[in-house]
């Protein structure tokens, strides 16, 4: 079994922050074994090694009806030390062409951002990060953001712009990608 | 009557001699220039614009319209087009091409559009990482691994990707035969 995680702490001194990254492993902890009890349909996420709970690798299949359906997709999560007060951060590797994925791979969702700090200063309160979101409601709005690309808030400029005046095209590059990806 | 013919012919020869006087005064630049060598003048003007050295108020100007466009693009147009900022920020907004100066190499690759090109440096988030993926090989999947099978170890993390990529390759391969849409994707 594979869910027993042994996580090193007990050289570190006992200091607020070690407070804080304890509780984050414990509530990383949690909602890892939550998803391998119910996994959500189209989505595979954990840590990446068993020995650091804050990097996690995730595959997330794309949902159908879109360009990116039948392709599967690989993005690791990076959690702060301060989880779940701060939210993680998600990037897919390699970046996949999407107006709300940054070029570099980094997702720009509401979800993503703490209320305090909203770049684009229309996002609900509610719809932003708080510790009662979870690890599965960010990769199920990611999923949903892959169905509906917000060309409002877009995070790669050239994206939307193929998104917008040449879906066609947009769609090729994308299905282009997903044929490579499973080697054909 | 007598007198006053003198004074009417010095009047005229005084009137004569201004308006000659304004005449050439007016003239004498505009003449000048004209009686200068034409072939001179035209093979001069456009080689010295192109020498003339681009004021950097002027590329600033230009960038903070055209973000997007290189250094090296906005001093060309700016050259090319005597340094008339509106024309240069016109023809951006036109949608126009900016070449490079001939016999300068850009600095990226030429399949990076002009959008992202001066961005990047400042900003990490759009250096693009929009690449092809192998997950075949990311996540050890080999044909026919699970022929047959389902997952036996539903918490293997690793197991549970490569039956996802599997599975993916799998429904593809049926997608390829029967989808021409997808089948002209391999063939170009």
């Amino acid at each position: 079994m594979r869910t027993s995680l042994n996580v090193k702490t007990k050289e570190e001194p006992n200091t607020f922050n070690n407070k804080m990254s304890k509780t984050a492993q414990r509530r990383l902890l949690k909602e890892y074994q939550q998803l391998m009890r119910d996994p959500p349909p189209g989505i595979v996420a954990g840590p990446k090694d068993e020995g650091n709970l804050f990097l996690w690798d995730c595959l997330i299949q794309g949902p159908t009806d879109t360009p990116y359906e039948g392709g599967v997709f690989n993005a690791q999560l990076e959690f702060p030390r301060d989880y779940p007060l701060s939210p993680p951060k998600l990037t897919f590797t390699p970046s996949i062409l999407h107006p709300n994925i940054y070029p570099n791979g980094e997702v720009c969702i509401s979800i993503l951002h703490a209320p305090g700090d909203d770049p684009n200063m229309y996002e609900l309160a509610e719809e932003r990060w708080s510790p009662v979101q979870s690890v599965e409601k960010i990769l199920l709005s990611v999923m949903s953001m892959l169905s509906e690309p917000n060309i409002e808030s877009g995070a790669n400029i050239d994206a939307c712009l193929l998104w917008r005046d040449n879906r066609p095209e947009f769609e090729r590059q994308v299905k282009l990608n997903i044929l490579k990806s499973l080697g054909f | 009557m007598p007198s006053l013919l003198p004074l009417l012919v010095s009047i005229l020869l005084v009137f004569l001699v201004v308006k000659w006087v304004i005449n050439t005064g007016d003239a004498h630049p505009s003449t000048r220039q004209l009686n200068e060598s034409n072939e001179l003048r035209s093979n001069n003007r456009p080689r010295r614009t192109q020498h003339q050295p681009v004021n950097q108020t002027l590329v600033q100007q230009v960038q903070q319209v055209a973000p997007g466009l290189h250094v090296e693009q906005i001093k060309y147009a700016l050259q090319l087009n005597r340094n008339n900022v509106q024309l240069v920020i016109e023809n951006y907004l036109n949608g126009r091409d900016f070449p490079y100066p001939p016999g300068y190499t850009p600095p990226r690759a030429a399949n990076n559009t002009s959008l992202t090109n001066n961005e990047t440096s400042s900003d990490p988030r759009k250096v693009s990482n929009i690449k092809q993926d192998n997950l075949l090989s990311k996540f050890n999947v080999t044909e026919g691994m699970f022929e047959g099978k389902e997952i036996d170890d539903p918490t293997d993390m690793l197991q549970r990707k490569q039956f996802m990529v599997y599975k993916a390759r799998e429904d593809m391969k049926r997608r390829l035969e029967t989808d021409s849409k997808w089948a002209d994707l391999l063939q170009h």
